[in-house]
């Protein structure tokens, strides 16, 4: 069997809307958090998804990018979890 | 071979969501979002981009772990569990870490995609992707660098905050 884009892309909404669940379902700040990453990087690999069946450079570049705002994102947000706790 | 992997990829993924947003204790939530992470960093693998793989299993995973996982203990939101849950999160994660460390080691051994363009650098070459960035992306970088100096000065300034109120 073949697994083309549509298959990536399934996953990608499924992936996608569990992280919609997981931020709207839960009252707990950090799994809400957790959740909105899930939905982000689903979000990620549909870009790359895209950019490897049109070969394209482009949806890696953007993936790239993406990814570093994450990790600042990710940086920012436990710092804020952490500063508001203890103030 | 391809959708013999993607299919347990799938499986892992759907299956590290779902223990990600019902556990009660967020501190096995973030170990699930670190399956998902490695799970995600392999199928950027199985989509031919080697160099994301890289950043996600190495960098982002982590990192999102160390800090998620540090600022939920500090604010106290994890609670502690029996010896029996203890042994059957140990079990779980085991069993989930070698499947994991196998998927990437068949990724790592087999064959690649075949090429994009025929002619010029690979489409999915780090050259390739370079260029790109300091080329026609080249507002994208300035944008995600001027994100990140501003992310950089607003966690100084919070942290200065909270040092000073106490």
């Amino acid at each position: 069997m073949i697994i083309t884009l549509q298959h990536h892309l399934i996953l990608c909404v499924i992936l996608f809307v569990m992280g919609i669940v997981g931020v709207v379902a839960r009252s707990n700040t950090f799994v809400g958090f957790m959740s909105a990453i899930v939905m982000i990087m689903s979000g990620v690999v549909m870009f790359v998804a895209f950019g490897r069946w049109s070969l394209l450079p482009e949806g890696q570049v953007i993936a790239v990018s993406v990814v570093v705002i994450i990790i600042s994102i990710v940086i920012f947000a436990c710092g804020l979890f952490v500063a508001g706790r203890k103030s | 071979m391809e959708a013999v992997l993607f299919y347990i990829l799938s499986i892992i993924l759907i299956a590290s969501v779902a223990g990600l947003i019902t556990r009660r204790n967020p501190l096995y939530s973030a170990l699930w979002l670190a399956v998902f992470l490695l799970g995600a960093g392999l199928w950027f693998a199985l989509l031919g981009s080697p160099i994301l793989t890289a950043l996600l299993i190495f960098v982002v995973t982590p990192i999102v772990l160390a800090f998620n996982i540090v600022s939920i203990f500090v604010a106290g939101g994890h609670k502690p569990e029996t010896n029996r849950e203890i042994d059957l999160q140990k079990i779980a994660g085991l069993l989930l870490t070698s499947i994991v460390g196998f998927a990437l080691f068949v990724g790592i051994l087999r064959p690649p995609f075949e090429e994009g363009p025929i002619t010029g650098p690979s489409y999915r070459s780090l050259e390739t992707i370079i260029s790109i960035f300091s080329g026609s992306y080249m507002t994208l970088t300035i944008l995600v660098g001027a994100i990140l100096i501003v992310g950089l000065f607003g966690a100084l300034t919070i942290v200065k905050k909270s040092t000073e109120v106490r």
